[in-house]
């Protein structure tokens, strides 16, 4: 892998995201959700903490992580650019590993932008800065996680809708994982609670970095990447 | 040169290749000919790297082909459609591509000067004419200034000065390249190019030099207006393989259409025959066969 070639493809890739309005919908309506979850136990309660936020985020990005990845490939397959693509001197991998920095660069930053939001409480509040901190880590490297399933579902079809439907039902489905445990033969509910981001979820929005917790989100990026380059390659053989 | 033998290429249960073999030669345009569906795209996206294939062997410059990026650097290539990112605009695209290859600003501005993008160059691809279009994805493939160059369908849906100025450009690109061009205009072959490869039904018929392909699909027929009502006998100029008289009596003029079955040329023969008839001759011309004509006998469309 040539990184030269990944800053060209990455900065190619920003430039269409930047130069086009789906990213700033998306972001400002990720904003105004987030934004209401926030303020809502702020007035109501008088609560200056994230966990209302913490709850509902989680749900809110197995929607918009799949709008924001869904034109990653599927568009270039619709619109053929995916034959200049794959013709150009780039390998598969830094196709995909491009198109991945790119469109969580994008992610990052919006949800960066909801970091003023979280000034305020520092007015209005003492809050806990560790669980702030951990708060946002565990959004970033949620979105990122759902950010590489949707990149694998994008390289599915030429359709975008499509490839939104699928990475939003592989997100919602490790979404759900850690809530229907309740439900599931005490034999597998271990093995359901740890695939679910629950779990996971939970330790690194309190503050507490484990290295477990990272593996396993880790693991569904990097799974979910290696699918989406195996895809890439697969098309040159169709 | 590009060496390819006995390619095969299935897509599920249907072969698109059923084992060609051809070669394209460095400094000559070959030209690749067929119907719809006969293969030619197939074949361009398997030289490109786009696409894989079942069996067979194809050799760059005798090197074994793989569909590795530096393989790719040796390729400049318009697929079918010329898919463009419609969002950028050109000069970002160009810088794109520069960046791509790690070529320098001088090689962005040779490829807008060879392919003159510079009234364009501030706009978006996506609001560019199809004969711009074109020419952006020319700069992009001649930018790197590649070993081969492999055009699908360059000029496909472009107006006859659009074409004829794509068709000049492609021309004088040939010195020190490799180029495959495929096409449906056969007079665009005719014109451009100096091998000729016809694919049917994922078969080779015809290839070789577009000179090799007239003069074997060539009959040594000749075309003779003679003035009044008169029929001459040829017997003892050559071996005669047919002859039709037309008299037209309102011009007082006699047609003949008359085939050798030798390859001499026999016009001179022909022109001391009739003045030795004591006949007045008043045109002469041997029948040249187009591409179009050998296409369509071939192809049977």
């Amino acid at each position: 892998m040539n990184i030269e070639n990944i800053k060209t493809l990455t900065a190619k890739e920003i430039r269409h995201y930047l130069n086009n309005p789906p990213a700033y919908i998306l972001s400002s309506f990720f904003l105004l959700i987030c934004g209401y979850f926030f303020a809502q136990p702020l007035f109501l309660i008088n609560q200056g903490n994230l966990n209302s936020l913490n709850d509902i985020t989680p749900l809110i990005l197995t929607f918009f992580i799949p709008a924001l990845g869904m034109r990653l490939v599927a568009e270039e397959r619709k619109t053929q650019t995916i034959e200049v693509l794959l013709t150009l001197p780039y390998s598969e991998e830094e196709i995909i590993i491009s198109k991945y920095i790119s469109a969580a660069i994008i992610i990052t930053g919006g949800i960066l932008l909801f970091f003023p939001y979280v000034l305020t409480l520092y007015f209005l509040s003492k809050p806990d800065s560790g669980h702030i901190l951990g708060s946002f880590l565990s959004l970033i490297i949620l979105s990122l996680s759902f950010l590489s399933i949707s990149l694998y579902s994008s390289t599915l079809s030429s359709s975008q809708i499509t490839s939104f439907i699928t990475g939003f039902a592989i997100s919602f489905f490790f979404y759900l994982c850690g809530k229907i445990t309740m439900f599931l033969p005490l034999a597998i509910q271990n093995f359901f609670s740890y695939l679910g981001i629950d779990m996971h979820l939970a330790n690194l929005s309190r503050g507490v970095i484990d290295l477990k917790d990272l593996i396993y989100f880790f693991s569904i990026i990097f799974l979910f990447l290696y699918f989406s380059i195996i895809k890439i390659k697969s098309m040159r053989l169709k | 040169m590009i060496k390819v033998e006995n390619l095969v290429k299935n897509y599920g249960d249907f072969t698109a290749l059923k084992g060609i073999s051809f070669e394209a030669k460095p400094n000559k345009i070959t030209a690749l000919l067929g119907p719809n569906g006969a293969g030619k795209t197939t074949t361009l996206r398997i030289l490109s790297g786009y696409f894989s294939y079942d069996s067979g062997e194809i050799y760059f410059f005798d090197k074994k082909f793989s569909t590795s990026p530096d393989f790719r650097r040796m390729i400049g290539y318009i697929p079918e459609n010329n898919p463009l990112y419609e969002d950028m605009e050109v000069s970002d695209y160009l810088k794109f591509i520069a960046r791509t290859y790690g070529l320098p600003k001088s090689a962005i501005e040779m490829s807008i000067e060879n392919c003159s993008l510079k009234e364009v160059i501030g706009k978006n691809i996506g609001s560019l004419s199809k004969g711009y279009r074109q020419r952006v994805s020319l700069a992009k493939a001649i930018m790197p200034d590649p070993k081969i160059l492999l055009l699908d369908e360059p000029t496909s849906g472009l107006d006859p000065n659009q074409a004829f100025q794509t068709r000049e450009l492609i021309k004088n690109l040939k010195k020190d390249k490799i180029i495959i061009v495929s096409t449906h205009i056969l007079s665009e072959a005719e014109y451009l190019c100096d091998d000729i490869i016809i694919i049917n039904k994922g078969n080779i018929v015809v290839s070789g030099t577009k000179d090799e392909v007239i003069k074997k699909h060539s009959s040594n027929s000749y075309i003779i207006k003679i003035e009044g009502k008169n029929e001459i006998n040829f017997e003892n100029i050559g071996k005669i393989k047919s002859v039709e008289h037309f008299y037209d009596a309102n011009i007082d003029e006699t047609t003949i259409k008359i085939t050798f079955d030798e390859e001499k040329d026999l016009r001179r023969d022909i022109i001391e025959k009739i003045l030795k008839d004591g006949l007045k001759l008043l045109e002469i011309s041997k029948e040249r066969i187009t591409l179009d004509e050998i296409f369509s006998k071939i192809t049977g469309e």
